[in-house]
């Protein structure tokens, strides 16, 4: 560990264009490259990201409780949550589609906040060096595959906007994919939120 | 040794002096291996042009059908706008926008945006708001779902092909080739090297006001 830190020579990397630049020190500092605000971490990261999380933690509930959306086929109403969606595909033998959604709507964003809290939880504590490599690659997948949590999302969009058959079938969406929908907002503006840096912060007091 | 560029790891904050490397080669923090920034082949005519192509057929897969519904002689089509769209009209306004917005606006703003930059780039031009731009541009990715969007029609014609006949239209294949298209331009590019060419062609501050160390050394 022989390579300085920006922080430590009072120096500063822009979130947008990435240009090193100087911090005087005294009120806000702009980037002379692009303008944007700098900073050496991310303002008040760890309280930003656990309030998201949390937010996303709580709207997880009623996203797996009611209903995605009704399908209404002949006069009768089926309603499907999350998983029932995953049951039907495996029932009917997709499943590679019931593999699909599954990842996508419950394995990515559980991953995915369970990941985010055990960041939170472990960025203060010391580790071994090799920890802090596997957090740093952890926190990059999370960052990266968030988005893909949208799939469902955008499938019960393409079935509304479709099956709208009048007596024979039509698809109206249920209140469990707003729910959904901000589940994934909140978990990926709760990685955007969290600053990797802290993560190497502690081996550097 | 070649040129030389001040990095700071956007991960672990090491700092460190990197070359200049050949174009096809990138650059990772010695710290963490995180990433630092790569040099692209075939300079910014490559990213131009592919961005083009991308926005012309961006275009096209908002002016045509994706995909048709055909239910014992009744049919229905929907567009890329008829989905956010839809859910907007069905009560979920909230859920319609955030679709509209993902999958229409943010989607069109990139490769609108990034064409523009890369335009005022390739000819040397400080075009107006290029500045601005950029900066959105670094921002925006993480919320550009044209690509989960895709993936989503093909769940959504599987789910629906039991009950209906489904046919797949000119706009699902111009959506597919923009996004294609789309991905080897932003490959073409790092935003990065893009703001030091866009330093040289319009500086910010003037040079007597610039800081002592602004990134390049020689």
């Amino acid at each position: 560990m022989s390579f300085p830190r920006a922080r430590e020579l009072g120096l500063a990397r822009c979130d947008s264009c990435f240009q090193v630049a100087r911090m005087t020190g005294k009120g806000d500092n702009c980037c002379p490259r692009c303008g944007s605000r700098l900073y050496f971490r991310k303002p008040h990261s760890l309280s930003r990201t656990w309030a998201l999380l949390l937010a996303s933690m709580i709207f997880y509930i009623p996203a797996n409780i009611y209903p995605v959306m009704t399908n209404t086929y002949l006069g009768a109403d089926t309603s499907s949550t999350i998983l029932g969606g995953v049951a039907l595909f495996l029932d009917e033998g997709d499943w590679l589609l019931a593999l699909i959604i599954f990842t996508a709507s419950i394995l990515v964003p559980l991953a995915k906040m369970m990941s985010l809290l055990y960041l939170l939880v472990n960025v203060r504590r010391t580790q071994p060096p090799r920890r802090a490599r596997q957090q740093a690659r952890l926190y990059r997948v999370t960052e990266l595959v968030g988005r893909w949590s949208m799939v469902d999302v955008f499938v019960i969009g393409i079935l509304t906007a479709l099956v709208q058959m009048g007596a024979i079938s039509t698809v109206e969406p249920g209140i469990g994919a707003l729910a959904f929908g901000a589940v994934v907002v909140l978990t990926m503006m709760a990685a955007i939120s969290f600053d990797p840096r802290l993560i190497w912060d502690r081996d550097h007091p | 040794m070649g040129q030389m560029l001040l990095m700071a790891c956007g991960e672990c904050d090491t700092l460190q002096r990197v070359p200049l490397v050949e174009p096809g080669q990138k650059i990772l923090c010695r710290e963490c291996r995180g990433f630092l920034y790569r040099h692209p082949r075939g300079g910014i005519h490559r990213p131009f042009a592919l961005m083009l192509g991308a926005l012309l057929l961006y275009l096209l897969a908002n002016a045509f059908p994706l995909v048709t519904l055909d239910i014992g002689g009744a049919s229905r089509e929907t567009s890329l706008m008829g989905t956010g769209w839809a859910l907007y009209q069905h009560d979920m306004r909230l859920l319609g926008i955030l679709v509209l917005a993902t999958t229409v606006v943010v989607p069109g703003a990139i490769f609108g945006g990034t064409l523009y930059v890369l335009a005022g780039l390739r000819w040397r031009k400080n075009l107006p708001g290029m500045r601005g731009i950029l900066l959105l541009l670094s921002h925006m990715h993480p919320w550009e779902m044209a690509d989960v969007f895709i993936i989503s029609v093909l769940v959504a014609l599987v789910k629906m092909s039991g009950m209906a006949e489904v046919m797949i239209n000119e706009g699902m294949y111009a959506l597919l080739g923009a996004i294609v298209l789309g991905i080897a331009a932003r490959a073409g590019m790092d935003i990065f090297l893009l703001w030091n060419m866009l330093e040289g062609i319009a500086p910010e501050t003037s040079p007597e006001e610039a800081p002592a160390h602004a990134g390049r050394m020689a």
